[in-house]
């Protein structure tokens, strides 16, 4: 007696076309959802020290170039504006903090006016700077 | 004359690749992203710092020049190395908030990286920056 009868073998064809759609979905996902570099215009040569941390996130951006051009999160400001814009982007954080990005060769006139702005608006600092190498 | 109809075929478009390449963009440009961390240093300034009554107390100074630091009630001239061991020596950790302020006092000619050296070390020996601001250049401390 036979029992076991050849099964036919059918094509399986896994339906593929959607995996598409998701991937693009994703791509476009991660595109919307991410940020991209505020000053990626913006050049800068960050200072160099010992003993440095890793800085939190920050709400806000502030940097200075080597000639003194200040840009308040990708956008170019004065001195004289720098309190008052802080202040209104800090409004209702809790969190004061403020990424402070500044050339390394920036003057003192720059620098110094800067920091005071800033210590003004009632902001913490996050300097930002590279470890300096150990053969000192 | 009779034309002979053609034929339609199934236009099936084979769409497996797609997915394919789909995906290896989302794998290059997962690899190629890089998360920026930035390091530094954090800096509370106390505000309010134009108070004429704390001129009266005597309060750490250090007078940042670019080849030297002078630091204390005596001005002694020292390298990073002796300050930073300087303001170990100060125990910031158990004193008092007004107590830990040190103010840094800059000369005119020293650029940003230095004055953020000397920030680091007071930052990192447990003190407070605090900044001179002047109504005019001239008069040191």
């Amino acid at each position: 007696m036979k029992i076991a009868r050849k099964r036919k073998k059918s094509a399986i064809q896994v339906p593929v076309t959607a995996m598409g759609d998701i991937a693009f979905l994703l791509i476009i996902f991660f595109m919307l959802a991410s940020q991209f570099a505020k000053e990626s215009k913006i050049k800068i040569e960050r200072p160099q020290a010992r003993g440095l941390s890793e800085l939190d996130k920050s709400q806000v951006w502030v940097s200075m170039e080597a000639d003194g051009g200040i840009f308040i999160d990708g956008e170019e400001a004065s001195v004289a504006e720098i309190k008052a814009r802080v202040e209104s982007l800090l409004e209702g954080h809790e969190d004061k903090k403020v990424l402070v990005k500044i050339d390394k060769t920036a003057t003192k006139e720059h620098y110094e006016s800067l920091m005071i702005e800033l210590s003004l608006a009632g902001a913490t600092l996050s300097l930002v700077g590279d470890e300096q190498p150990q053969s000192f | 004359m009779r034309l002979k109809k053609r034929k339609r075929r199934d236009a099936d478009i084979d769409m497996s690749a797609f997915s394919d390449l789909a995906f290896l963009l989302i794998i290059f440009f997962i690899l190629t992203t890089t998360l920026e961390q930035f390091t530094g240093t954090s800096a509370e300034i106390p505000a309010g710092v134009e108070n004429e009554e704390q001129q009266e107390k005597k309060q750490l100074t250090v007078n940042v020049a670019v080849d030297a630091l002078f630091y204390g009630e005596d001005a002694v001239r020292m390298t990073m190395q002796e300050f930073r061991d300087a303001l170990l020596a100060e125990n910031f950790a158990e004193k008092e908030d007004n107590d830990r302020v040190v103010l840094v006092d800059v000369r005119d000619d020293v650029l940003y990286e230095r004055y953020f050296q000397v920030i680091t070390e007071i930052a990192n020996s447990g003190g407070v920056m605090g900044l001179i601001k002047r109504s005019k250049s001239g008069g040191g401390s």
